[in-house]
Formats: structure tokens, sequence, C-alpha cells
């Protein structure tokens, strides 16, 4: 247990309303066998000592001084969406961010800088609001804004509004030692606008592909990049999980086309990026395709099976086309694009299917809840960056290899995964998720780990894909040397400069899982490299 | 040791050069300030013979700069003497993928040979105002030089790379970083800038000038060649006009090319002959243009142009209903020929266009909001007059950028490189200028030359905190060109 004395350290930082050691407030924050199936949490996951809420930057500094000076772990958090935004040690100390809610949006220059608390629901709420939009991920509007950025940030709207390395700008970072830095034009001034650096481009510490999940310091307030959106009214509708926009068809509109096979599919998008259209496009995978008409985890399971084997089989083999266009600067804009989009359609023989004019959750997301109901639990297995060749056929080989793994996974027919266009179609993206048993035994239990963390990795690598996921499902003993190669030194390198007493998180983003291994048993007998 | 001896071991005798003739053409050209030599120049042909030089500097902690252009402008010379790595003959470009939209440069390519090859082809990278024709493609970008379209979508040109850590290891960046990249079986073709893993090599080494690795190839994002375009001419009298019509044009997100010049630039650019076509051309702009070119896709180009042209002079009505779009330049003609001024690099053998006016040019610029742009047009202005500089000599270009969520703004202080009393008038101009506009919170991301990197790390304590730890754990021994910012 942390000691009284440094829990009164804290409580005077704080104020006592703002900090815990209460079991059931200590409890609500309990991390052991959360979240994903996930050998993480089973094996490390705890329960905090003591939580704490800052909030301000000031407070946030002076608490990780206080870690640092007796080295007591912390494990920063907002939203619990990964394993690491949890306790995975004894006498952790939780920061939790959810009083850091300082949202200003500066309409001219197009960005917003927020709190550590933030999430998308507020953000997108304030920029829809002056004719910007950002990008909220398939994670959900509840995802926080800092995190998000820092980890993944993905949604088909990068393909115009850019990957979320790109939209992070001026930062205020508490480094694990407790030094306030300021990044970007923060450096130079009360403007977080822009974020190259002053000099080498410290963000490039902050994340690469992917962030240190909390493991590197503590981001206490970002400015990011808002992009122009449209000026015409989204209409919300519905108010709960399933709430939706309606889209202003003369300004934003989906558009289905159902292509003859992959290969046209592939055609279609990388045509459709040359001719420099479109707001998103993406390939939608069977399921999601049930889940879109279904209500409930019931009513899933009532549509799915009412489709006879063949007629799923069938489903899986659809190549859909999905894509969105914006109006951005009129509706004449809109107008050509759709000549354009038509043209392609036609010229390559795809037809456009019916589809419901509602965001699709792209804008203001507020159902990644659904992906829950196919069997209450689901993992993406890997998120490829690279062109949109080189993921798709990646799809097709973690295709055929998931087969060997159904059941336990369930069976989905051999679908090809979700995959998209990118960067205004200088790159693509592979994302091939899958389901399983909530109440999976052990033996079924060992096997989904087994592919998610060891063949999973072995066919990304053997494949050439960067996954978005490497550090959170990839022990990096087995990444280190196959990519960079051995970016671990590199990063370990940062790691033991800027926390050499390792208080950010721990275990690490680089130990967790070679750690989760090694105490397992049963994992290290499959530990090959 | 001797230091020339071990270095012909590595490469040969003939790629080692240490006579002072042989030096010059890699010094600083036109410099304000004393520029000092390396001791050697050692010409690396390929990916082996720089690291093996590299790991040499490391072991041996020599310093260590890389250079790849033809062409020196900025003040980053190596000021503590050692090894010039000159990489200036790695001129392959390697892959042109017209599909995913990209190029792969090695550091010696310029301006002049990419764009030439891309144009064969129906392709384009995406150009800074003009370069200079002999500049490195690989190192511009690396180097954040802004570009004239400030599309958010055609920003972030590298998209991954291959490079050497101070300390000698190859690695490699993004979707290019796998073991067996460009092998059979392995699917990645770099079209991912970041990464791998928690740390990006690639937003290490920008704006760095060297001093956190070597970049031996890049993939550059390439883009379609109009073949349909509409340029304009918007004259402006103030600059604070000239701001609120690029914001409301850019939140359209229309156009390709857009910027804004003063008619001291606009002149240098457009004057056939400076002799005698400079002076009456500048007489005749207005204080400030913008230029703009909105171009045609792929699919039916004239239809965009039309509804882009149509949104264009929607926003004229509303913003700036009375000054006029044109499409003649007064004093020089037709707006049609800017799409070949502004997609190519200056032309080889001319005098380049910042050195046309006076024979040398120091530039001064910084990111700041668009809003922002007047305020600092006036401080410079102003200090020039107190400096006795000729404000009306001044070269501004306007750069939005990402739609004018942020600016590139420069000061083009022209003077004649053989008249010392001009030039300690320039000196004066730049570092008050520096001075002031880190008062007013400019954003110095690019600082050439001690003079600027000392008075801008000096106003950001953590940042400077953090850039020598980052230093300091990347490269042990100090050997990247040391000294150039603030380590």
């Amino acid at each position: 247990m942390i000691p009284q004395e440094i829990y009164r350290t804290l409580e005077a930082i704080v104020g006592p309303e703002n900090i815990s050691q209460d079991p059931e407030i200590r409890q609500a924050y309990r991390n052991k066998d959360r979240a994903f199936i996930n050998p993480e949490t089973e094996t490390l996951g705890t329960t905090p000592d003591i939580v704490i809420l800052p909030a301000t930057t000031e407070e946030v500094q002076k608490i990780v001084k206080v870690a640092s000076r007796y080295k007591i772990g912390y494990t920063p958090s907002i939203t619990f969406w990964t394993p690491q935004a949890g306790a995975r040690f004894e006498g952790c100390l939780h920061i939790d961010f959810k009083r850091m809610d300082s949202l200003e949006i500066d309409a001219k220059n197009m960005n917003a800088t927020v709190g550590a608390g933030v999430n998308f629901a507020q953000l997108q709420a304030e920029a829809l609001k002056h004719g910007l939009y950002t990008v909220v991920p398939g994670g959900g509007s509840q995802v926080g804004v800092i995190p998000n950025h820092l980890l993944f940030g993905f949604s088909p709207l990068t393909y115009r509004a850019g990957l979320a390395p790109r939209r992070i700008m001026g930062v205020e970072w508490i480094l694990p030692g407790g030094e306030l830095v300021r990044l970007g034009s923060f450096a130079s001034g009360s403007d977080g606008f822009w974020g190259e650096g002053i000099g080498p481009d410290l963000r490039g510490l902050l994340r690469g592909h992917i962030g240190w999940l909390g493991s590197l310091g503590i981001v206490t307030r970002m400015c990011v990049r808002l992009l122009p959106f449209h000026t015409a009214k989204l209409k919300p509708m519905q108010m709960d999980r399933h709430t939706f926009f309606m889209l202003p068809t003369d300004r934003q509109k989906w558009y289905n086309f159902s292509c003859p096979n992959k290969d046209v599919m592939v055609e279609f998008m990388y045509e459709i990026a040359h001719a420099e259209i479109a707001a998103a496009m993406t390939r939608v995978p069977i399921a999601w395709r049930y889940i879109a008409r279904s209500g409930s985890k019931e009513q899933f399971w009532k549509l799915w099976p009412e489709d006879p084997e063949e007629k799923r089989k069938e489903v899986a083999e659809f190549m859909i086309n999905r894509v969105m266009l914006i109006g951005y600067a009129s509706e004449k804009q809109l107008e050509y694009e759709e000549k354009v989009l038509m043209a392609i359609g036609e010229k390559l023989g795809c037809t456009l299917r019916r589809t419901r004019q509602m965001d699709g959750s792209w804008m203001q997301s507020g159902d990644a809840v659904t992906m829950w109901y196919l069997t209450g639990t689901f993992m993406s297995t890997t998120g490829q960056l690279d062109s949109l060749d080189a993921s798709v056929q990646s799809g097709v080989e973690f295709a055929k290899m998931k087969k060997t793994y159904t059941p336990p996974l369930m069976e989905d027919h051999g679908d090809r995964g979700w995959f998209q266009m990118n960067d205004f179609g200088h790159s693509g993206y592979l994302e091939f998720i899958l389901h399983s048993d909530q109440d999976a035994g052990p033996e079924e239990g060992l096997k989904i780990t087994e592919f998610y963390h060891f063949a999973s990795p072995k066919l990304v690598a053997a494949v050439g894909g960067l996954n978005f996921f490497n550090q959170i499902m990839s022990p990096l003993g087995h990444d280190s040397p196959l990519y960079g190669p051995n970016y671990g030194d590199f990063a370990r390198k940062v790691k033991e400069g800027l926390d050499p007493d390792n208080v950010s998180n721990p275990p690490g983003v680089l130990d967790t899982l070679d750690k989760v291994i090694d105490m397992n048993p049963q994992l290290k007998a499959m530990k090959d490299w | 040791m001797n230091l020339k001896e071990e270095l012909m071991k590595i490469v040969g005798p003939e790629a080692v050069l240490d006579d002072p003739d042989a030096l010059e053409p890699y010094t600083v050209r036109h410099s304000l300030w004393p520029t000092l030599w390396p001791n050697v120049v050692v010409s690396a042909g390929n990916m082996e013979e720089s690291q093996k030089v590299i790991q040499f500097a490391n072991e041996k902690k020599v310093p260590l700069k890389p250079s790849s252009s033809g062409v020196h402008f900025r003040e980053s010379g190596p000021i503590l003497g050692g090894i010039l790595l000159d990489l200036s003959k790695m001129k392959g470009i390697t892959k042109i993928d017209n599909r995913n939209r990209k190029v792969t440069v090695e550091p010696g390519v310029t301006w002049g040979e990419l764009t030439e090859e891309l144009k064969k082809q129906g392709m384009r990278t995406i150009l800074p105002l003009v370069p200079h024709t002999d500049s490195s493609v690989l190192v511009s970008c690396l180097e954040r030089d802004p570009s004239v379209i400030p599309m958010f979508e055609y920003g972030e040109l590298i998209l991954s790379m291959q490079m050497i850590w101070p300390t000698g290891e190859l690695f490699r960046t993004g979707s290019a970083a796998t073991i067996g990249f460009g092998k059979e079986g392995n699917l990645a073709e770099g079209c991912y800038p970041y990464g791998p893993g928690p740390i990006d090599a690639m937003r290490l080494m920008q704006g760095a000038q060297g001093t956190m690795g070597t970049a031996l190839w890049g993939n550059i994002k390439t883009e379609r060649l109009p073949v349909v375009n509409k340029s304009y001419f918007i004259p402006f009298e103030h600059s604070e006009d000239v701001v609120e019509a690029i914001y409301a044009i850019l939140r359209k997100r229309i156009g390709h090319e857009c910027f804004a010049v003063n008619s001291v630039d606009l002149a240098g650019l457009l004057a056939k002959d400076m002799a005698t076509d400079y002076v009456k051309l500048e007489k005749k702009l207005p204080p400030w243009s913008v230029l703009m070119i909105l171009s045609g896709a792929k699919y039916f180009p004239e239809d965009k142009i039309a509804y882009e042209k149509e949104a264009l002079f929607e926003v004229r009505n509303h913003v700036f209903p009375f000054t006029e779009i044109l499409d003649v330049i007064p004093g020089y003609g037709s707006t049609k020929s800017l799409p070949g001024l502004l997609r190519n690099p200056w032309p080889a053998g001319e005098t380049y266009w910042k050195e046309r006016f006076k024979g040398a040019c120091q530039d001064l610029f910084f990111i700041t909001t668009m809003e922002k742009a007047p305020v600092f047009v006036d401080t410079v202005r102003q200090i020039a007059a107190e400096q006795g500089y000729d404000q009306r000599e001044i070269g501004m270009y306007i750069q939005p950028i990402e739609f004018g969520a942020g600016a590139h703004v420069e000061f083009n202080l022209f003077y004649d490189p053989d008249n010392a009393e001009e030039i300690e008038t320039v000196k004066q101009v730049y570092t008050e200028s520096i001075k002031e506009a880190l008062r007013l919170e400019a954003h110095f991301t690019r600082p050439y030359g001690k003079v600027t990197a000392d008075l801008v790390y000096e106003k950001a304590a953590s940042y400077t905190m953090l850039a020598k730890k980052t230093k300091e754990i990347l490269d042990p021994n100090n050997i990247m060109n040391p000294g150039t910012l603030c380590f």
C-alpha cells in the first residue's frame, strides 16, 4: 500500500474531495479481467491503491513529482478503453482526468485545445457548430481526444482528414520525472495552433504509429487540428446508443456500390482516389451489415441464423464499396463528385444500391458498443496501414489463417476484413476483426490467445504489415528485430532516458506482453523467438 | 589518426577531398556570418559507404554533417569542422509508383531532375515556392519547406524512408520498416509514414538539419499533373485584406496553388529581365497579390474548375466585394503562365530569383497564424526603417498551410554580397526582427544559423531541455552536425 504520508501529500494537492482510498471507489477502477479477452488483465490486472482526480496541468505536475520522488507507479486514464488504462501492478496510483474538461475552439484557425478529460462527443459537437469537424474514431464518441490522438485515431474519414499524428498540434506534456514540456507552438507562446517543433519535431518521441499508452508521462493539454466541413446542419436522431445524424443530402451523401469481385472493388477505390473526389470509402465486413440491421444482441442473433449458411457465405463474398461524398464548397461540388463517381462505377461494372442517408456512426459514433453484440467480446487482430493493395492481400491471408482457429472464433465465412482508402489514396487500411465467446473455457481461450498474440503477429510480419496494434497484441521480443530493425532498442533508449525509475504506467508498453508471456507457463511454452 | 587516410580506406582516394578549392562549393553561399569549413569532404555513392563513414565518425567521435544539395543557401554549415558527408552523387529515382502516388528518391535527386522525370508520366511532386533547380528534394521535404499548395491532403510529403542513426545503425521508417521490405512475399510498399513502434524517427529527423541522422532514400508523395487549369490574380492594397480573403477561400477547400506575395517578390518572380523589366513591373503591381490556380482533375476537369470558380467568386462577393479577380497581371500579361512558373523549379542556368535583385538574399521566416501575419509585416517594416534598410525593397511572402490553419511568413532581405555596409544593415534588421517576432510569439520551426538558433531556443526552455536530452539519447557522442541547433 502507498504510505499514508504520501496520501496526505497528494491530498494537499487536489483537496480531500478529489482523492480516495475508499475500497468501493477503488473497486470501480479495478482492472482485473476487464475489457477484451486479454491475458494482460487476467495476469496483471489489479485494483489501484489510490484514485486521484486532478483539475489542472499544475496539479498533475505536482502529483507526478511526488510519484517520481517516492518512486510510486501511476496509471493515467480517462475512458479505460485499453487494458493499459487500468492498474496492472501493486501500489498503483490511478490518475483520472475527468475533471480536466476544458475545451476551446479557435474556429478561424481551425483547431481545438482540449484538456485531458475531453472526449470526442464533446469535441465534435462543438466543432460542427463552427463548420469544422474531427475524426471520431471507431472506438466511439466516448473515447478521450488526447489518448486517441496519441494512440490510434482512425476511421474512414481519415481519407480526407488525415491520420491522427498529423492532427496533433501544440502539446503540454509532463515527463515521467515531472518536468513540464511544451511542444509545437506552445513552446513559443500561448497558442498551440502548430505542431512542428523548433528544429527536430519532438512529437516523434510522443507517438510513432502507436503511442506509449501512458508509459512516457502524461499529456495534459493538446491542441488538435480541425478540418473544414460543410455548413449544412446534421440532424440528430434518437437519443440512445443508436443516436445518429440524418445527412443533408445536398451536401453529404452515402453511395453503396456492389462490385463484381474484390479486384474490381480495389480498382474502384484507387480510381476514386486518382479522381481526387470523396470524403470516405470503405468496404464493410459481413458482420457489420447484420449489426446495422440489429437493435440489440438478441436481434443480431435472430437475424444472423435466419439466413442460411449459403446466404451468409454469399454475403461474405459481397464487395460493397461504401463511399461518402461531401460538398465542402457547395452543392455543386457534390453534384460534380457524384457525376465522377457514377462514371467510374459504370466503367467498372459496379451497381449502385440503396442506402440510408444517416451518418452510419462516423460523424458522431454512438454505436461502438454494437461490436459486442455478436459474442460479448471482439478484438482487432491487425490494423495495418500501407498501400490498399497490400492491405487487401493481407486480409486474404488472414482469412485463410483464421479458418484453422474457427471455432473457437466465430464463423464469418472467410470474410476478408474491413479495408478502406486512406490519406487521399496514398495509403490503405486493413482491420481484421474477430469475435469469440466471452465465456470461452480455458482451452478455447488459450487457442484464441495463440491466434491473437502468436500466429497473427507472425503473419503480419511475414506479409510486411505495420500493425496499428503492435505492442498491444504483439510482444516486443518478437516484433522489435523484425521492424526497423530493432525499433525496440531505440524506443527503450528513450524510455530509459526519460523514465529511469519506470514509474509511468509500468509495465510500460515495451514490456507488458513479454512479461505476461513469461508469467504464464502455457503462453511461455508457445514462445519460439 | 590521419582522418583523410582513414576515410580513403573506406570510400577510396578519389572520394575524399581536403583541398581548400575543392571544399569551397560546400560552404554556405552569401552568408551574412563567417562560414567555417569542414576538414574533409567525403563523397559517398551508396548506402554501404555512407554507413561506414558514419560508423567511423561515431567510433572516432569526429563531427559529421550530411549534405545532399548542389547549393547551400541556409546558415547550417559545418561549424565545428570535421567530415562533410556528400550524398549528392546518390541520384537514384528508384521507383515511380503512380498507383499509390509516390516516388522513391535518393538524397542527391534535385527538384530539377525529379520534376522532369515525373512530368514524363503526367505526375508531379508538390513544390515549395519556385525552388532552386539544384536543391535536394529529400532534404527540402525533411526540412519542411512549405508547399505552394495549402491543401491538407497534399501535405506530409514523406511516406517512409531509410536512414542511418547517429550511432551507425540502418533503419527504415513507417510501413517500409519490416526487415523483408522489397523482398518477395513481403507486401509492404512504404506508403504509411509513422513509426515503427511508439517513437517516430521521421518526425525526429524533420527540421533537424542533419543533427539526428542521415536519410538515404525517401518515398515522397506524388500527385497527378493537372492538364486543365485556371489561374487567377487578386490584387490587394493591405495585408489584412489578403489574409481575410485567403481564410475565406480556403475554408471552401478549393483550388491548388494559393499564396500571397508583395510586389517586390512578385516582380522578382515574373520579370523577364532585371535591368529593364523589373522596375517597371514592380511599379505596376499592387502592394499585395494573391495567386491562385484552380485545376481540373482526371474526370470532367472543366466541371471541377466550374464549381470551384463559382465558389471562389461567391467568396469574393461576400468577403472582398470591391476587389477584382483577374486573369491578367498588370504589367505582365496573362495568368496562363502561372502553372508553368509554380510547378517547376527556377530554370537551370539562370540566376536564382532570390539573387536576381541584388546578388544575395537573407530569408527570415517563421510560422504564425494567418491573422497575425499583418502584425509581423508592420513590425519588420518598422525595424527595417529604423535600421536604414529601404523597407520598399523587402520581399514578402505569406504561404497559408493546411487550408490556412497556419501560415509560413517570409521576409526576403536582398543585399549586395560585396557591400560590407549593406551586409551589416541586413544583419541588424534580421537580428532585431527575430527578437521582436519572438516577443510577438512567432514560431520559428526552422532556426537556421547560430544567431537564429540561439535566440529561438533561449525563449523555449522546456523544448530546449527535451531536445538536448533527445540528442544525448540518440547521438551520445554528439557527432551529427554539432553546434547547429541547441546542442
